[in-house]
């Protein structure tokens, strides 16, 4: 599958013209990951949207304990093919809001952030569409978040 | 120890251990509360989490949200060092008919996981490392499965009472009553096969599922 394909069956892209995904392929590029690793931590600048085309990657966010050093991680949301994570790398302040961990190896569209910024403010309906589908993703991690919390997610240490 | 919360998951665990002698399981979990839980009353020598465990259940009213396993392997890494932990992260795709698990846990503890060693990164912040958590999948293969029984009942049954029914027009048209007569009592007995079939694969199903409760009760 091309790149061009796979960002057409990506919900954030899918409502692009044939033009307007050149445009974007021309700052994407592939990258493979070995599971286990961790490919972006929460707090860090935020460059790159990330495309996933094969493998899985949890999203975890740390949650500081009082009685530990350590922090607990909770998983937010598993990212399946074909889904988006990075969306910090078009809205300000660009920082990760989780860590990303590969579950599976993985192999991911990257595409830069900088310049699809800049593809937003220069095309209306490019725009549009792209920041479309960003606020559905957002809500859609905000409801998961939310989920999180009411099924008391957290997993706590020995007393 | 096993973490996983479909019994059937558990099911495949148990035999893969079994394959291999000097290891045991010395407990079961089906939540991430419960799996932390024995680990630390147990501190296993190798624990193998199922990526989509919840974190609790039997909560009626709240939907589960089935992705706790990764959190779940790396608290119990950092709480006990000395425990192995196995997260596992296809477990949706073992439950395919017609085929079985591949998956060697003396392998899996060599460190000969997806192929290639991983480790889980180093974190930015001054933190202590914590153990590694192994991420490894496990591949399905094509063999011959129980349900192809339950197949051959249920199409014996179709097919001996689709006789029936034919030899039975056959017989009310009076053009070929004799051939109906037979069509009909061919039908008859194909259909007391597909019972007969079905009847003892639910009685040997039955008797798995007791044996099955009653080591989960003892437990």
């Amino acid at each position: 599958m091309s790149v061009k394909q796979l960002l057409k069956r990506c919900s954030v892209f899918s409502q692009l013209t044939g033009n307007e995904l050149d445009q974007i392929t021309e700052f994407t590029t592939e990258r493979e990951y070995a599971s286990g690793v961790t490919i972006f931590q929460a707090q860090d600048p935020s460059e790159e949207l990330l495309v996933l085309e094969e493998g899985k990657i949890a999203l975890q966010v740390a949650v500081a304990l009082d009685t530990a050093r350590t922090s607990r991680k909770i998983t937010i949301d598993i990212i399946n093919p074909y889904e988006m994570v990075g969306w910090s790398a078009v809205v300000e302040p660009y920082v990760y809001n989780f860590t990303g961990i590969c579950l599976q190896p993985c192999k991911v569209l990257v595409i830069s952030g900088k310049r699809l910024r800049r593809l937003i403010q220069n095309d209306q309906h490019a725009g549009y569409e792209i920041l479309q589908g960003l606020i559905r993703i957002v809500s859609e991690r905000l409801g998961d978040t939310r989920q999180m919390l009411v099924s008391e997610r957290m997993v706590v240490p020995a007393e | 120890m096993v973490a996983t919360e479909q019994s059937s998951i558990r099911e495949i665990l148990e035999s893969k251990v079994k394959e291999k002698p000097g290891f045991i399981i010395v407990g079961e979990a089906e939540s991430a509360i419960k799996a932390m839980s024995l680990a630390r009353t147990l501190r296993p020598d190798v624990a193998i989490i199922d990526s989509a465990l919840p974190h609790n259940f039997g909560i009626d009213s709240v939907p589960l949200s089935r992705i706790g396993g990764l959190d779940t392997a790396q608290a119990i890494s950092e709480e006990m060092p000395d425990t192995r932990v196995i997260l596992l992260t296809n477990t949706d795709t073992w439950m395919v008919p017609n085929k079985t698990v591949e998956l060697d846990i003396e392998e899996v503890l060599k460190g000969n996981f997806d192929g290639r060693q991983t480790l889980v990164a180093e974190p930015a912040q001054p933190e202590p490392s914590p153990p590694p958590v192994s991420f490894t999948r496990a591949d399905t293969v094509d063999v011959p499965s129980e349900v192809g029984k339950q197949n051959l009942a249920d199409s014996s049954i179709f097919i001996g009472l689709l006789m029936c029914l034919l030899g039975g027009i056959m017989i009310v048209s009076l053009l070929m009553a004799p051939a109906g007569l037979f069509v009909l009592g061919l039908g008859i007995a194909v259909t007391a096969f597909g019972a007969v079939v079905g009847m003892f694969r639910r009685h040997a199903d039955s008797r798995d599922d007791f044996t099955a409760g009653t080591e989960e009760d003892e437990r």
